[in-house]
């Protein structure tokens, strides 16, 4: 009985070490992109894309058939990819658990997680109306629940996107000779 | 510059960047010895984010040296200048 919660720590403990070693490995990935004008530009893309997804749950079951469809896989396939690429471009504070935030990214994930969850309410108050009076049918309802959904768990990432400065070479580097 | 709310006029300077020269020290190495993440060595160096009491405590124990002669309210004279022209340590 005493060894089950020292055991789970020191496992607990291990996934962390490795993801610890995921989150640094990522923090080299795509350096070329790793300016304030790329993640911007991505996170314009992934709003067009979320647009796209509530655009096409206005056009579910209805003429022609293929607008929904073809708004939401254009939609879901641009902004899964804008979407991983900005957490990979943000770094830890977008995906990592809070114990391995240092001070500075817990205050921004304490930023943008209170933005995005105050938008998602909204949205989700835009949701309800609209399959309440806008919607016509269920199905519409449902799907644009769905979109403001997906929209507003992408808030948090497209928050840091736009708000964080350039990367600075100077944090990754390994040795200094001194002078 | 940091995301919590602070008064324009109280900054908080720091000398890191010197302090980090002097003993050939990187960010990496610096943030490594202080359980921080580079990026946030570079912010503080920056000025877009001001420590905690606890980071400037431990970054203050790496250096060997108070808390006024790492950070301060008033930007800092060159060290060079504060030696050898003031009359200092």
């Amino acid at each position: 009985m005493t060894e089950q919660p020292g055991r789970l720590a020191a496992y607990w403990e291990r996934q962390l070490d490795k993801m610890e070693e995921a989150e640094q490995k990522r923090a080299r990935k795509l350096p070329g992109w790793r300016t304030r004008k790329h993640r911007r530009t991505l996170v314009v893309v992934l709003v067009l894309a979320d647009l796209a997804l509530v655009t096409g749950a206005t056009r579910f079951e209805t003429d022609p058939k293929w607008v929904f469809p073809a708004f939401w896989l254009s939609g879901l396939v641009v902004g899964g990819f804008a979407f991983i690429t900005l957490r990979i471009l943000t770094g830890r504070m977008s995906g990592s658990f809070s114990r391995l935030l240092d001070e500075r990214e817990r205050e921004w994930r304490h930023r943008v997680t209170y933005i995005g969850y105050q938008a998602l309410s909204y949205l989700m108050l835009i949701a309800m109306f609209y399959g309440l009076f806008g919607a016509g049918t269920a199905g519409r309802g449902a799907m644009m629940l769905s979109a403001l959904l997906v929209t507003g768990t992408t808030i948090p990432a497209i928050v840091l996107g736009w708000s964080l400065p350039d990367d600075d070479p100077e944090d990754f580097e390994e040795g200094m000779e001194n002078a | 510059m940091s995301p919590v709310r602070r008064g324009k006029e109280l900054p908080i300077y720091n000398r890191l960047p010197v302090l980090r020269a002097e003993r050939g020290m990187t960010r990496a190495a610096l943030a490594d010895a202080v359980e921080v993440n580079p990026q946030t060595i570079g912010a503080l160096e920056r000025g877009d984010h001001y420590p905690s009491l606890d980071l400037a405590f431990r970054i203050c124990a790496v250096f060997d040296l108070p808390v006024e002669a790492v950070f301060s309210r008033e930007p800092f004279t060159p060290l060079s200048t504060q030696v050898y022209r003031e009359g200092g340590a």
